[in-house]
């Protein structure tokens, strides 16, 4: 054992090494007010604080959020990918089925013999309709992103309960 | 003795000294809480729930991190708290420089110094949160208390 590797040896989780730097300490000054100071830096990183009632009445409401929470699908990226290209596809759809009906709106001149009788386009209910279907649609994509946000996480928790947890 | 009875403590402080400033760790606070409890509607067994509980309360912190970019240190973390004027003067001996020398330190070195020593993860529990070797883990303490250590001279 040799000063520079005091510090090294102190944080050994090996017991031994610890003993055999300690032992160092005890002949050598130096190195004595290294392993002083040392111990108070970590003497004083390891305070803790008791546990604040604002901060257990935070850990019990979270405890209420989660349990209310309704239980989630089992979503995958590869499924919340899907699900995103299918609300495309509706978009699409719902844009292409749009665009006859407002041609022959414009090129309708109003009732005559020639034309249906009796049926009429209302641009402006036509228009709320679609754009409303649009938002829902941009709503449904946000959540699904969201959705997708939270799988990772829950993912990232799973794992680490994996690292911790004997089954 | 539930979870947080027992290592709540601990996360708060981890989270405190990690975040810099009381606020921003409450959110982290309450973000592991949530995350927690979602995991235990499963009922896991865990063989050490301090170190699962901490590594969550880490997580969450990059995660808050991520979203909002660094956060501001408004106040030493060790202020907070009922102590008696005795306490703090002896504390803010050596406590207040060792505490302002762990604000200095680079980030990834202070992530370290953090889990290890307020949170009390072990080297390999800390190289497993953080998804470093734990040579690197140790190198990082070392490079830590060197510095924290001439901040106290």
């Amino acid at each position: 054992m040799n000063c520079d590797d005091l510090i090294t040896a102190m944080e050994s989780d090996d017991a031994a090494e610890q003993q055999a730097a300690r032992s160092h300490a005890a002949t050598c000054p130096n190195c004595a007010a290294t392993l002083a100071a040392l111990d108070k830096i970590k003497a004083t990183l390891a305070v803790h604080e008791p546990l604040p009632s604002a901060a257990r009445a935070a850990w019990e409401r979270a405890s209420r959020v989660s349990v209310s929470e309704p239980a989630r699908r089992r979503w995958t990226p590869a499924l919340a990918a899907i699900a995103t290209l299918a609300a495309a596809c509706i978009v699409v759809f719902v844009f292409v089925v749009s665009q006859p009906r407002n041609s022959t709106f414009t090129q309708w001149k109003g009732p005559s013999s020639d034309s249906e009788p009796g049926v009429e386009f209302d641009s402006s209910s036509e228009l709320t309709r679609l754009t409303a279907a649009v938002e829902a649609l941009d709503g449904r994509l946000v959540a699904l992103a969201e959705n997708a946000e939270r799988l990772d996480v829950e993912r990232e928790v799973a794992q680490t309960l994996k690292q911790y947890s004997r089954w | 003795m539930t979870l947080v009875d027992e290592h709540g403590a601990a996360l708060l402080a981890l989270v405190r000294r990690l975040c810099g400033n009381p606020h921003d760790a409450d959110d982290v606070f309450q973000e592991t809480a949530v995350r927690v409890w979602r995991s235990m509607v499963s009922c896991p067994r865990l063989a050490n729930p301090r170190g699962w509980l901490l590594t969550i309360g880490y997580r969450a912190f990059l995660d808050s991190r991520s979203r909002r970019g660094q956060f501001e240190a408004l106040a030493d973390p060790s202020d907070r708290g009922e102590n008696s004027p005795a306490e703090l003067a002896a504390r803010a001996e050596v406590g207040g420089l060792v505490n302002a020398a762990v604000a200095e330190l680079p980030e990834t070195i202070r992530e370290v110094v953090v889990l290890h020593y307020t949170g009390g993860l072990t080297i390999k529990e800390t190289a497993e949160a953080m998804n470093l070797s734990e040579g690197t883990v140790k190198s990082r303490l070392n490079a830590a208390l060197l510095k924290l250590r001439s901040a106290l001279e």
